[in-house]
């Protein structure tokens, strides 16, 4: 009795303890993210330029965004650029693991090379392939002075193309992280199940494709999640590769939010930009979390 | 412990702010001019303004986006340099306008600048009719430099003179295996090429233009204009879109293309490539007679202790820097042009004589970042961008979405 009573006592007091540990959490969750993102869906709504002003328009800044060709275009190109991006990252990413997976010699230093892009900065990425690609500097004029005339590859400054090129370095970058991540979950696979696969009669791989890829799931997921924040903030590979061009070939939303922000000095529409940004992914990124909410639920009951 | 140290730090910068504003003719200023010349000319304007009985306290800042966003910090911080440089006071409009920069009409009656000064380098420090920066110097934009070993290629001497001419000449050296014209293919440079192209087909449609007058899109020198960038994308290498203005100078100067339009900065890259600007690479100003582009610095006094009355340095240095002897001093280190017409011409190199005379026959107009916000210039830079690489699009098309654009903003 005595017992009970004095827990019952302490609960409370561990409880305001606990809440104080957490409270400079609670104040720069609340000031630093909610409080900016608050603020800046207010100045959306005003006529700001430089500075910050409290003359409100409504939604004008919205239906000038929506008008512009350039944000319209930023947004199908981060449609285009993410999916190539994160489906090309997975699959190379997930063939590298299984190439890795099979106990060849020099593990380690494969590994180190394919992880080494991603130790590069985009900044570092961009300018080496903007270097490689451009016509009058990189690959086509070194085909060219092997004697090969005609050889053209001046995909950078091609409007239709340089989507795919940013596309590529990007991947080029971003796949060895994948590796090291699939990698991972492989270590985690028990190595009986190709036995009783192999017993079974399966190839190689049917095996990695119906037993191994299903085990990857949680490695899969969280590489989506990585890749996903990762083409939503893509800002400075595009400047130091393409810096948006030919036109507004390579453009994509954060640039857009970055050159009106600061060079183009429009506060109000770069603001506007950046909550439909927010609310886009917001849309997307809700139902995937309820869904993994919905099965947390379902393995725990 | 670490409590201690903080407050320590507090009451040090208190008590430096507190200094700053006691010595009433100290001036901190804070400036983007760093290379070796620059440092120099800085030097020597700090030389000018000690002697007239001023302070000098040298804030320089590396690189033109890390100042701006010092001035930009300080000020909102409530701690304003004395004075800032600006490329245009248009940036600092807003700021103007809700009384945070000194407003100087003082200082331009009292230094006569309507009568000393160019009126477009003037414009380009107004606001709403008032005077909120002092003009630093002046730079022609829109020289057109010309290879000789590229002429000397086709058996010609004398550079184009008018764009007839110019692409007549470009025809033959294709023929050749020489890129005619290399655009550089930034956006501010496809705009500032627009305007340079436009300015000389019709000055007043120039300003019209960059007033964003809906009107303008009826004039036919802006078809005109359309139609001469168009051509000038055919005679153009396909590397341009992106490309920096230096890699354009550098395929003049070893005689890989022929033309291109750039300021007089290019003297700069020339010189330090051991070639004489107006030698091998030579300087004439733009086709057609058109009116030199010409920009400048401007140097901007921010509001201090609330009140838009310039302080007694700040005064001093508004001064001093529009004073013919300091202008002489600054610019003849700096390699740009002093702004003061009454200044002596003599210290000047060939290409800034032959703008100043230019100037004098066929006048002057601003270069864009004085006439339009960093919106609409960026906004018809997209436009002009997008339509150098879509070799679909006509003379026709890009007026209309030159139309188009404008129409935003009115």
């Amino acid at each position: 009795m005595a017992q009970d009573g004095s827990i019952s006592m302490r609960r409370p007091l561990k409880l305001l303890q606990g809440q104080t540990a957490l409270l400079p959490g609670w104040l720069i969750l609340i000031v630093a993210y909610i409080g900016t993102i608050l603020w800046t869906a207010r100045i959306s709504f005003t006529a700001s330029r430089s500075i910050p002003v409290d003359t409100f328009v409504g939604f004008d800044q919205y239906a000038r965004l929506f008008r512009s060709n350039r944000w319209v275009q930023s947004v199908e190109n981060m449609l285009l650029y993410g999916s190539l991006f994160i489906l090309g990252c997975l699959i190379i990413g997930f063939l590298l693991a299984v190439l890795l997976d099979q106990k060849v010699k020099g593990e380690s230093v494969f590994r180190t090379i394919f992880l080494y892009p991603y130790a590069v900065s985009f900044v570092v990425t961009g300018l080496v392939w903007q270097w490689v690609l451009n016509p009058s500097l990189g690959l086509q004029k070194a085909v060219r002075d092997l004697g090969f005339e005609n050889f053209t590859f001046d995909w950078l400054v091609d409007r239709d193309r340089a989507i795919y090129v940013l596309t590529g370095a990007a991947v080029w970058q971003a796949s060895g992280l994948v590796m090291a991540l699939m990698l991972a979950g492989l270590r985690g696979v028990d190595g009986d199940l190709w036995k009783a696969a192999r017993v079974d009669g399966a190839s190689a791989p049917r095996y990695y494709l119906r037993v191994v890829l299903p085990l990857l799931k949680p490695s899969i997921f969280s590489s989506v999640v990585l890749l996903g924040v990762a083409v939503i903030k893509s800002y400075d590979l595009v400047v130091a590769m393409t810096s948006g061009g030919p036109g507004n070939a390579t453009e994509l939303p954060a640039k857009f939010i970055m050159d009106y922000l600061f060079g183009r000095q429009n506060l109000g529409l770069a603001t506007a930009a950046s909550v439909v940004l927010l609310v886009t992914v917001i849309a997307v990124l809700a139902p995937l979390a309820y869904v993994q909410s919905q099965r947390a639920r379902r393995i725990r009951t | 412990m670490k409590r201690v140290t903080f407050s320590a730090l507090l009451t040090t910068s208190v008590l430096a702010v507190a200094t700053t504003t006691a010595r009433a003719q100290e001036a901190d200023v804070i400036h983007w001019w760093t290379s070796a010349s620059e440092s120099k000319a800085v030097a020597a304007l700090a030389e000018k303004f000690e002697a007239a009985g001023g302070t000098w306290s040298d804030a320089a800042v590396a690189g033109t986006d890390a100042a701006r966003t010092a001035v930009s910090t300080r000020i909102q911080a409530g701690d304003p340099p004395a004075a800032f440089v600006a490329s245009a006071v248009l940036e600092y409009q807003d700021m103007a306008r809700t009384g945070q920069i000194a407003n100087l009409d003082a200082v331009a009656a009292e230094m006569d600048w309507e009568n000393t000064i160019p009126a477009s380098l003037l414009d380009a420090v107004k606001v709403d009719g008032h005077y909120w920066g002092a003009p630093v110097n002046m730079s022609v934009n829109n020289f057109l430099w010309t290879s000789r070993k590229a002429l000397e290629a086709i058996g010609e001497t004398e550079p184009p003179k008018t764009w007839d001419e110019l692409f007549e000449m470009s025809d033959r050296l294709k023929e050749v295996g020489i890129i005619p014209y290399a655009h550089p293919g930034k956006w501010y440079w496809d705009l500032n090429t627009f305007g340079f192209i436009l300015a000389s087909q019709s000055p007043e449609a120039f300003s019209r233009f960059h007033s964003l007058d809906p009107e303008v899109f009826d004039d036919p020198a802006v078809l005109q204009a359309a139609e001469i960038y168009a051509k000038l994308r055919d005679y153009s290498d396909s590397g341009a879109p992106g490309r920096e203005w230096n890699l354009s100078n550098q395929m003049v100067m070893n005689g890989e293309a022929a033309f291109y339009l750039m300021g007089d900065w290019a003297k700069g890259e020339i010189t330090a490539a051991g070639m004489t600007p107006g030698e091998e690479v030579i300087c004439t100003v733009s086709l057609d007679d058109a009116p030199a582009a010409i920009s400048g610095d401007a140097m901007l006094f921010p509001s201090l202790d609330g009140s838009t009355e310039p302080s007694p340095a700040q005064l001093l240095l508004a001064e001093t820097l529009t004073s013919v002897d300091a202008q002489v001093a600054f610019n003849t280190l700096k390699g740009s042009m002093p702004v003061r017409t009454d200044a002596p011409t003599d210290n000047l190199d060939a290409c800034s004589r032959l703008a100043l005379e230019h100037e004098k026959a066929h006048g002057s107009v601003s270069a864009y970042p004085a006439l339009l916000s960093g919106d609409a210039a960026g906004s018809f830079g997209d436009v002009l961008g997008n339509f150098w690489v879509d070799s679909g699009a006509t003379a026709e098309d890009l007026v209309y979405e030159l139309q188009d654009t404008a129409s935003l903003f009115n």
